[in-house]
């Protein structure tokens, strides 16, 4: 094994470790929705629902950076370049991240002063890890950057998908510096910071996952090169052409001029269309496999991520993007559930993808495939598909009431507070929040039953040789 | 836009992909299996589709270009399945012949 997959597999370790707080301090978010006195005075809901939403966006990252350092030599058949710089840097990262979430959980916030955002959070909604925390990211993304673009050159060999890679490695290091300015005017302000949060998740992360996921099919399914590289290019090509510019959908309300409700919703539209391709993509494959892999959660949680990447970006999300709805749905309980089912659809199942195939290749076929698994793709699924659909409920009723016939007034949100229909949607999201959380640990103990099962089935091997 | 119409309104939105969904997924079923319950299946998921997209031009409060829009997608989501389906086939029969 390459010593850049020995850092992969500690990435995507690192990443389930962070799966895991994620997992926890949302089950702890959603129980101040239920008793707003929840830890008063103690640990308050908002930094709770940073460490939330912070730690999915570096389960996420931690899970792309070990994906690729775990193909990357594979694919130029080589060590990585700077690798041991990226060895140090992995542990810097971790070191980083647990700092940050320490400070967020004890110090929490500060007074309005620069020190606050150098040492404690830099006050941006996902991307609230202190500025020093903030270089250190843009340091691992540059370095991470470095490793592929400098291998491929040394290598002087370069293939279809790791030349889209390398061409999304741009976007993805240089969009991450929008999260320092400090801009005074709120609009302008939110103007470059959706630059940040949407280009990365609707542009060069869908990208790099349709990278990780080409790499993924190849050594999945034998899937021919040829036959991936053309479909990535194709795939790319319209996730940017209608991902870019639906951007729009997110300045409606910020105070930019109309047009963007022309930009935002026309592009918004068009954007489930490749999301349908992948589809049938998906199908296509399923079908001359017969449903059948010798990895089997891995082929599973890939197919989950092409289903669920459509039904949680494309359903859910038309639902609420043309402007005349979107008045009433933005920033409910309704945009949540869209984000929680995206997110998970599109990128959560592919890194857990990744995650089994990884193990595969390091421990061999024979411990994969036991009934742990299909627990953990069952819990976190129906929990996921729960919670979504919980919010989903709370999301519409507070878009009815509290914004259409309320008029989105103070009254009208507190009196949405204790409508019935929010209420349950709220104990019911808490319930299948417990149910996913289940579901995590059953990944954990498979991932953890995988190396004892592998050890036995050498030992009976040896045994059966000797 | 009343409330019970915003309501509806996304409502439909959201059925209208679901059943784009439907349909590309049992037409690329009915293409692995050939089987006719699963390409008649696809057809029905098609109608509904359109019928949704009737329903969101002829009874919503949409502006006009969104309607408009809903009713060109409608025709290109006949279109994805199958053009992506002879795409993939015509890439795996030409690497197969490599």
């Amino acid at each position: 094994m390459y010593r850049s997959q020995r850092l992969g597999l500690k990435y995507l370790t690192a990443s389930t470790v962070m799966f895991g707080a994620m997992v926890v301090f949302g089950v702890l978010s959603s129980i101040y929705y239920i008793w707003p006195g929840f830890l008063l005075n103690v640990f308050n809901f908002n930094s709770a629902k940073i460490v939330h939403i912070d730690g999915l966006v570096i389960w996420l990252l931690m899970g792309f950076l070990g994906a690729v350092y775990w193909f990357l030599p594979q694919e130029l058949e080589r060590e990585v370049e700077g690798i041991a710089l990226a060895e140090i840097l992995f542990w810097v990262f971790c070191a980083a991240v647990a700092v940050v979430v320490v400070v967020f959980v004890f110090v929490q916030y500060g007074s309005a002063t620069e020190a606050s955002m150098w040492f404690i959070n830099q006050g941006r909604k996902y991307v609230e890890a202190p500025r020093w925390a903030a270089l250190g990211i843009v340091a691992v993304m540059g370095v991470f950057a470095y490793n592929v673009i400098g291998t491929a050159f040394k290598s002087r060999k370069s293939t279809g998908i790791l030349t889209v890679l390398m061409f999304d490695l741009i976007p993805l290091v240089v969009l991450y510096l929008d999260a320092f300015p400090e801009i005074r005017n709120m609009s302008e302000d939110l103007f470059w910071w959706w630059w940040l949060v949407h280009l990365w998740v609707e542009a060069t992360w869908e990208v790099l996952i349709g990278c990780i996921m080409a790499w993924t099919l190849i050594h999945l399914v034998g899937a021919s090169r040829r036959v991936v590289e053309s479909w990535l290019y194709v795939e790319v090509a319209l996730v940017l052409g209608t991902g870019i510019l639906g951007l729009g959908h997110h300045y409606f309300w910020i105070g930019t001029p109309r047009y963007w409700f022309a930009i935002g919703g026309f592009f918004s539209a068009l954007e489930p269309l490749p999301l349908l391709g992948m589809v049938v993509h998906a199908v296509y494959d399923a079908g001359s496999h017969h449903l059948r892999a010798a990895n089997r959660p891995a082929f599973y949680w890939t197919l989950a991520e092409a289903f669920g990447n459509f039904i949680g970006g494309g359903v859910w999300g038309f639902m609420m993007t043309l402007p005349q709805i979107n008045l009433y749905s933005h920033g409910t309980q309704w945009t949540a559930s869209h984000g929680h089912f995206a997110f998970w659809g599109a990128y959560g199942c592919g890194v857990i993808a990744v995650l089994y195939l990884a193990l595969e290749k390091s421990r061999g076929y024979e411990g994969l495939d036991g009934r742990a698994w299909k627990w953990s793709f069952a819990l976190l699924n129906i929990g996921m598909l729960g919670m979504v659909g919980a919010l989903l409920v709370a999301g519409m009723d507070q878009a009815f009431y509290e914004r259409a016939i309320g008029g989105s007034t103070w009254g009208a949100f507190l009196a949405m507070e204790g409508r019935p229909w929010f209420v349950e949607g709220m104990w019911a999201r808490f319930a299948f929040g417990l149910l996913f959380a289940c579901g995590y640990a059953m990944l954990v103990y498979d991932l953890l039953a995988t190396r004892r099962r592998e050890v036995a089935v050498s030992d009976s091997m040896a045994a059966a040789g000797s | 836009m009343t409330p019970a119409q915003m309501l509806a309104t996304a409502l439909l939105l959201g059925a209208f992909v679901t059943a784009a969904g439907a349909y590309g997924l049992l037409y690329c079923a009915a293409q692995v299996s050939d089987h006719k319950m699963l390409r008649a299946g696809g057809h029905l998921s098609y109608m509904g589709l359109c019928l949704i997209a009737f329903a969101l031009v002829a009874f919503t409060p949409l502006h006009f270009g969104w309607k408009v829009l809903v009713a060109v997608s409608c025709a290109i989501y006949l279109m994805i399945p199958p053009v992506t389906w002879r795409y993939l086939a015509r890439l795996h029969r030409e690497e197969r012949i490599r």
